[in-house]
């Protein structure tokens, strides 16, 4: 009986070696990405399945967990491929000029955390220098943004209350109250 | 008994791949690529179920079917999903190109 069972497992993996044949013409002729994408998938599935015939074939367990790490991979190839392409996409969709920017936009905005941070300390260390208090367009968000200066003012509030108070000390300051 | 349990065995496996057979007959005939989604679902879901039950009835002591079983049912959670982000995908693809 058991020599009927490796025959029959032997037919099976060559029937499966040549439907991915097909799959793999398709994903080479395939006009879209949609379509390399879903013969890529449907190849894996063959895949994990002819592992699964293998162990049980060869009686061995452990071709089992090798069947689960694949389903894993094949499945998580595709979350990143179809999501980064298509929020790419949109991004582009809505403003067109984020693409260009991206890169750019990304470095920079580090560096001007960074920069922010080490203000900070130095505002901790040193106590409130009068330079530091008017909205300094370098320091804070590079594009001018629309509102007036009292807009970006309120948002610079928001972020620090302690600001706020140096900005009335010092209105006090001009007009000649203290 | 045993001629009951292999022919059950063999009888299921063929008719798997049968079936995944039909479904890359499908990625060939089918005019564009959600058509052709479709037919790679069904040979992905009912194919893999009687593949998967094939080697079920097969004599094989362990965890291994079990495994097996999991393997399974970690297919049909993943299958809808990543169809689903494939579609969203081809349908953005065919709105932008009817855009621009």
């Amino acid at each position: 009986m058991e020599i009927w069972y490796q025959r029959m497992f032997a037919a099976v993996l060559v029937v499966l070696a040549l439907i991915m044949v097909i799959y793999v013409i398709r994903s080479l002729v395939g006009p879209t990405l949609a379509d390399r994408i879903l013969a890529v998938n449907a190849i894996g599935t063959l895949t994990i399945v002819s592992i699964a015939v293998l162990a049980m074939s060869k009686k061995e367990s452990y071709l089992m967990d090798v069947c689960m790490i694949y389903a894993m991979l094949s499945f998580l190839a595709i979350v990143v491929l179809t999501a980064f392409v298509t929020r790419e996409r949109l991004e582009i969709r809505e403003n067109p000029e984020v693409l260009e920017e991206a890169d750019l936009k990304d470095l920079d905005d580090d560096a001007s955390m960074e920069k922010r941070r080490r203000q900070r300390i130095e505002e901790a260390e040193t106590g409130f220098t009068e330079e530091l208090i008017p909205v300094d367009p370098e320091t804070e968000e590079p594009e001018p943004s629309e509102g007036s200066e009292e807009e970006r003012t309120t948002v610079h509030e928001e972020i620090d209350p302690m600001i706020r108070e140096a900005r009335e000390y010092l209105e006090k300051v001009r007009k000649g109250e203290l | 008994m045993e001629i009951v349990r292999f022919v059950c065995c063999a009888v299921l496996l063929f008719v798997g791949l049968f079936i995944q057979f039909s479904a890359a007959l499908g990625i060939w005939r089918l005019p564009s690529a959600l058509p052709r989604m479709h037919s790679v679902a069904m040979g992905d879901s009912l194919g893999k179920l009687c593949l998967v039950a094939g080697l079920l009835l097969c004599p094989f002591d362990g965890f291994g079917k079990l495994k097996l079983l999991l393997i399974l049912v970690f297919f049909w959670l993943s299958g809808p999903v990543s169809s689903h982000l494939l579609c969203r995908f081809q349908v953005e693809e065919e709105q932008k190109d009817t855009e621009g």
